[in-house]
């Protein structure tokens, strides 16, 4: 009998800004050529039960600012079961401008103040102009060091630094970082992440792609690993935009 | 006093600029004048801002206000406008120094200007339009916009006060503040035979009222279309008051009030843009509807999408595309998918260059859907374009596209696409690319 990955995508239907669905068709791609079963489940207001425990997998992408508060009210009884499931090792991936939601107080432009769910410990300012551009960094997953390359499209900055039990997730090598964490991409807690990076980052980085579902399936308890895909489309497309980054940087240093 | 410097020098450029080249100079005495006189619209006396026309949104500013500007004009009205397209402040600027005498009077009918969404707000401070036309507010650009809800924050102040409206019923953005402005008239189009619908991996939108998510019947545009709120009463009415009915676009017709039009240009996203117009140039230019038909049979809209080059024995189609914007992205390829004729399909998405730092996006392709492109008799894709011409060629096999029959080519160099379409069989080559790269094409082969 095959093995199954559980994924959750948390309310597709409105945080899903940049393209991020494809992140969730690289993981049922790469799942379905390893032989591995993919069951997704939409979770949304209509969803009745929900139960981050029944997931291996649940990812959370970029939504607008303004329409946080609805679904940070949905969430908060949850908010336990979440950051169990983080501790647990399970994988929460969250993107863009959902970093809000999953963390302190978010300033407002207007003046006011957004309150997220208190699981990451980091706190917010939005942007009065938006930022926009590529990042490129290095970051290690499942003990597997790796390069990440995606855009970015920052409505917010992050303006504090990590807690204790918090890492980066990346280390820039090109891009823009926050002003409070410089240098330094998004947070990780045990295989948890939470990144600017947004799109179809699953797409472009087929190797974390590869290394969340590993892990996925080691937390299942099985001892079956994924199949080395074929990632030489994704290799090459990696190299030519490190090279338009060297580029990019060589022309506009002061961009960044 | 200032007001008249930058309004003579204005005048003294503008005439030297015709000289050299009547198509110059969209914005560049407007540049002049703000410098000068930053708040040089304010000095333009006995205005009647009610005859004035914002026409602003995401996609469809520029053909609405070439058909509005058609239809008054045809109908004996004179428009002062920006039909060059130059739509931010200095655009507008240019426009009035072109249309002023030396006193600083304009004498004009109406005034019906394209506006830049993002600067809606400080062109309606110094030039309060009591007319604003939105066509919709979508995904575009997200390197400066971000994202629609930025956008709409833009609009919303102005849209709330003291103006009419003229708005989108299939838009749930746009139609959104009917809520808080009750002087308001509505256009839309009944579903037509293009419509379309989407599989729940696709995103739809937030309610702009409640937060909850908006459930679309069907498109009839990527994003535009019979809607409803899962969570409030919001939902589109079930007829604007300007409704297109029976879009028939093999024979090129639509009705609208009991009343037969013959569309000039038959694709779906234009068709918005018709009841967007005959809506505007009755209510706000007192134009009859049944005047308005013969226009249509001649308009002519300026710097359109598509542009056909021949090339030795082949037709190059090219669908001029609007980066960063999934849904112009996707009516470009439902255009391509509805010919079912054998043809190669060249892809040159570039990356976006517009403003710093240069970046590769081409995440927007994901919100749209491809599927249909893998099962259309093309005999050939080709992507290119360094550095996003791999990332391209994998969307497309995301899509379902068989890989043997993609060819991907890192440039842009035109001697190798031109190579690479020589090699094919067919003579039906639809190309998708930056304006840029176009030129380029045609540069090359008128030698």
């Amino acid at each position: 009998m095959k093995p199954k990955i559980n994924i959750a995508v948390l309310f597709n239907d409105i945080f899903n800004l940049h393209g991020d669905r494809g992140n969730i068709a690289a993981l049922k791609r790469m799942l379905e050529q390893g032989q591995v079963c993919a069951n997704i489940e939409y979770i949304d207001f209509s969803t009745e039960a929900f139960d981050p425990e029944h997931f291996d997998i649940i990812y959370c992408g970029p939504g607008e600012l303004s329409y946080f508060q609805p679904v940070k009210n949905w969430l908060e009884p949850h908010k336990n079961a979440l950051e169990e499931f983080i501790q647990k090792g399970k994988i929460l991936l969250v993107t863009g401008t959902s970093l809000s939601l999953f963390g302190g107080i978010t300033l407002r432009t207007e003046g006011h103040a957004l309150e997220g769910l208190h699981i990451i410990s980091s706190g917010f300012r939005e942007r009065e102009y938006v930022y926009g551009g590529d990042l490129y960094y290095t970051a290690v997953y499942n003990h597997v060091e790796m390069e990440i390359y995606g855009s970015q499209i920052r409505m917010t900055d992050q303006i504090t630094g990590l807690s204790a039990n918090e890492q980066a997730f990346g280390h820039i090598i090109y891009g823009s970082s926050c002003k409070g964490t410089p240098g330094k991409e998004g947070v990780i807690i045990n295989n948890s992440i939470f990144t600017n990076t947004l799109g179809p980052l699953l797409v472009l980085n087929p190797w974390l792609t590869k290394e969340m579902i590993n892990v996925a399936l080691k937390n299942k308890g099985e001892s079956f690993r994924i199949e080395e895909p074929d990632i030489s489309l994704e290799q090459k497309s990696l190299e030519a935009k490190k090279r338009f980054a060297s580029k990019a940087y060589a022309q506009q240093p002061q961009a960044l | 006093m200032s007001f008249y410097i930058a309004l003579w020098l204005g005048k003294i450029v503008n005439a030297m600029i015709n000289i050299i080249d009547k198509n110059r100079g969209s914005d560049y005495t407007g540049k002049i004048a703000r410098k000068i006189c930053p708040k040089f619209l304010l000095g333009f006396k006995d205005i009647d801002y009610e005859k004035v026309l914002f026409i602003t949104g995401t996609n469809g500013k520029s053909s609405t206000n070439n058909l509005v500007n058609h239809l008054l004009k045809s109908g004996g009205k004179t428009v002062v406008s920006n039909l060059e397209g130059a739509n931010l402040m200095t655009g507008i600027m240019t426009a009035f120094i072109k249309a002023a005498s030396v006193t600083g009077k304009i004498k004009t009918d109406f005034f019906v200007f394209e506006v830049d969404e993002r600067y809606l707000r400080a062109i309606h401070e110094q030039f309060p339009a009591g007319n604003i036309l939105v066509t919709n507010i979508q995904k575009d650009q997200v390197q400066r916009n971000g994202d629609p809800d930025f956008i709409y924050r833009k609009l919303f102040p102005i849209c709330k006060k003291n103006v009419r409206l003229f708005l989108n019923n299939d838009e749930p953005r746009a139609l959104s503040f009917s809520s808080h402005n009750k002087n308001y008239v509505t256009y839309g189009v009944s579903k037509h035979s293009e419509a379309f619908t989407k599989d729940k991996s696709f995103p739809s939108m937030p309610c702009p009222v409640c937060g909850h998510s908006i459930r679309f019947r069907y498109f009839n545009n990527d994003n535009v279309g019979k809607f409803q709120c899962t969570g409030c009463d919001y939902k589109s009415n079930e007829a604007a008051d300007y409704q297109v009915e029976e879009a028939d676009f093999d024979e090129q017709k639509f009705m609208l009030k009991g009343i037969s039009f013959n569309m000039p240009y038959s694709v779906p996203f234009m068709v918005y843009n018709y009841a967007a117009a005959i809506a505007a140039a009755k209510e706000f230019a007192g134009i009859r509807i049944e005047d308005m038909v013969s226009a249509f049979d001649n308009f002519q809209n300026i710097g359109g999408r598509y542009e056909a080059l021949t090339y030795k024995s082949k037709t190059i189609k090219y669908i001029r595309m609007k980066q960063e914007n999934p849904d112009t992205f996707q009516t470009s390829i439902n255009n391509i998918t509805h010919d079912t004729s054998e043809k190669m399909i060249c892809l040159g998405l570039g990356p976006i260059t517009d403003i710093t730092p240069h970046y590769t996006n081409t995440f927007y392709t994901y919100d749209c859907d491809l599927a249909r492109l893998a099962d259309c008799n093309a005999e050939k894709y080709l992507c290119f374009s360094e550095p996003v011409c791999y990332d391209v060629t994998n969307r497309l096999i995301y899509a379902g596209v068989p890989p043997e029959k993609i060819t991907t080519i890192p440039t842009d160099d035109i001697d190798t696409l031109l190579h690479e379409i020589d090699k094919t069989h067919t003579d039906n080559i639809y190309l998708i690319t930056l304006l840029k790269t176009f030129d380029a094409i045609k540069q090359k082969l008128s030698g």
